[in-house]
């Protein structure tokens, strides 16, 4: 990306309508209109908190939705209909039903893998089996969990997590890292033993700058679980899109907000960053279709990976 | 959709605040419902229900023993709420039996300890206590004296209010807290026994006013023992909310 000219992410209105609606609205038609426009599509979830069977039939207000094998369907014909599709889950995987009381998570991450997740963060939750757990349970996950703020030296995560991953999907270059909450006062000292909390908002902009201008990434996501907005002064995505640079979109969890469509935030130069979070449970699938121009100006250094 | 269309072209055509280089993103967001059942399955789906079915089949067999009835839902709230004072009623009983010898002055968890927006209507059932309370948190006693007592109680009505056993009153006016433990002012040379979550007593949810303090272990999972205590209740259960506990 050049530092002339601008990087906007331009957000269109939320489609809406009760039905699939697989092939989205405007961000299909600027295909339409030039074929040689990539185009990328994200889903992404939050906080789903081992709901793998759908909620409980009791009469309350989220009884019989969601559910790990509708989310699976809705992926598949999402899959079926786009050509560059990818998943993202930003923590809490862990923690809210049997199913992680009586094994630990194992089928959270087998799950996710048959989904064909890309990557996660790691949210407060996952740490509640401990950290040899949660490297137990990696091993049924073929993606990666990212955390760019955690260092995990001397613990027993050491070298199972990474800061970031990038994916080139459709000729573009899609660079996603992630970010942790801080875990003193929140998770139980034993939990997370020697790991230590570095400031989300340094590392998110050093890791996304590295990501911009060495690795020139079309887009930047971040998979945060700081929480979407707090009165007070705890950092959270609102404040992180506020104070960075490089960051496009915003994909948050642990507050457990249900956005009925994205946040658009001025970052320091006063570029629209996208925030967004899809409630809990998997009571809801994101999406964001994105349309990149396909005209021989691209104001991107990365240009020549583009089919143009 | 059409209307969208045209002005899109229109933005495409002018320009108007959409640069031409810039990346468009179309947001939307789907519900995950059971009308996503219509279709007929797809090989990875079937994949994925028989790599649930095993685990299913294990959790099916402890998990669906009714435990009580509820006859009106339970639902989570602050200040107070019908299942946080139900929750909390049903700690302090716990406690209580756990540690007959002891005088545990009240019981409270912390107001994100509980998992569930609501319990509805009808048996209760183990999963939803695991639900309720998926974490392996250990009953704990603590020996509060009146200071530090008082600055624990701050707290809880900073945070909105947590679910408190009765006994407690809390009563937020302009000169600051009147608390009170069973109608009494709280004196600060006594000292108070409290139950509470080894997850609160140890620091979680702020709490740095506990974390270092001297802690009665008592080895019992708070979610194991209100199944055990659930499983006494023989009356259908409905909760009434009379705001005596906390009011903020």
């Amino acid at each position: 990306m050049s530092t002339t000219t601008s990087r906007r992410f331009f957000l269109r209105k939320a489609a809406i309508g009760g039905g699939l609606l697989l092939v989205p609205g405007l961000a299909g038609a600027a295909g339409l209109l030039n074929p040689a426009a990539p185009r990328l599509t994200i889903l992404h979830t939050n906080d789903w908190h081992s709901r793998i069977e759908p909620f409980p039939d009791d009469g309350g207000r989220n009884a019989n939705q969601g559910g790990a094998v509708r989310r699976l369907r809705l992926i598949e014909q999402i899959r079926a209909a786009e050509p560059n599709v990818i998943l993202l889950d930003s923590g809490d995987i862990f923690q809210g039903t049997p199913y992680f009381n009586f094994f630990a998570g194992e089928l959270e991450m087998k799950l996710m893998t048959q989904m064909g997740y890309d990557a996660a963060t790691i949210g407060n939750h996952d740490f509640d089996g401990g950290m040899e757990n949660l490297v137990t349970q990696l091993k049924h996950a073929d993606f990666p969990m990212l955390t760019a703020n955690y260092d995990f030296k001397g613990t027993p995560l050491a070298g199972k997590t990474m800061d970031y991953q990038i994916l080139e999907r459709g000729g573009l270059k899609i660079g996603i890292f992630g970010l942790g909450i801080e875990l003193d006062g929140l998770v139980p000292d034993d939990l997370f033993g020697n790991t230590k909390y570095q400031d989300p908002i340094d590392r998110g902009n050093t890791v996304a700058a590295m990501l911009r201008r060495e690795k020139k990434c079309d887009l930047i996501i971040c998979l945060s679980h700081l929480g979407y907005k707090y009165r007070e002064d705890k950092v959270d995505d609102v404040k992180l899109a506020a104070a960075s640079k490089d960051i496009d979109i915003i994909l948050g969890g642990h507050t457990h907000t249900f956005l009925n469509e994205p946040t658009v935030v001025n970052n320091e130069q006063g570029d629209p960053v996208i925030v967004n979070q899809v409630g809990f449970g998997g009571l809801r699938l994101g999406r964001m279709d994105i349309t990149f121009p396909g005209n021989s100006k691209r104001r991107c250094v990365a240009c020549n990976n583009l089919r143009v | 959709m059409r209307n969208l269309l045209y002005i899109f072209l229109l933005l495409l055509g002018f320009g108007c605040r959409a640069p031409l280089s810039s990346p468009t993103v179309q947001p939307r967001f789907y519900s995950v419902s059971d009308k996503l059942e219509a279709d007929q399955a797809g090989p990875q789906v079937q994949r994925m229900v028989s790599t649930i079915a095993p685990y299913k089949a294990q959790l099916d067999d402890k998990m669906n023993r009714q435990l009580a009835t509820v006859k009106t839902p339970l639902k989570k709230g602050q200040p107070e709420s019908t299942l946080g004072n139900w929750v909390a009623d049903l700690f302090a009983q716990a406690a209580a039996g756990s540690f007959p010898d002891r005088n545990i002055v009240f019981a409270t968890l912390n107001q994100g300890g509980i998992r569930v927006g609501e319990i509805g209507t009808g048996p209760l059932l183990v999963s939803e206590i695991y639900e309720l309370m998926p974490f392996d948190n250990e009953l704990v006693l603590m020996e509060l004296n009146g200071k530090v007592f008082k600055e624990f109680i701050s707290h809880i009505a900073n945070d909105g209010g947590w679910p408190v056993s009765a006994g407690l009153s809390v009563i937020s006016s302009g000169s600051g807290l009147d608390v009170k433990i069973g109608g009494k002012a709280i004196d600060p040379n006594q000292v108070y026994t409290i139950a509470l979550p080894d997850y609160v007593a140890n620091g979680g949810s702020n709490t740095s006013m506990l974390k270092e303090l001297p802690k009665i272990k008592s080895g019992l999972l708070i979610r194991d023992l209100l199944i055990e205590y659930a499983e006494k209740i023989t009356d259908p259960i409905s909760i009434k909310v009379e705001g005596k506990r906390m009011k903020l």
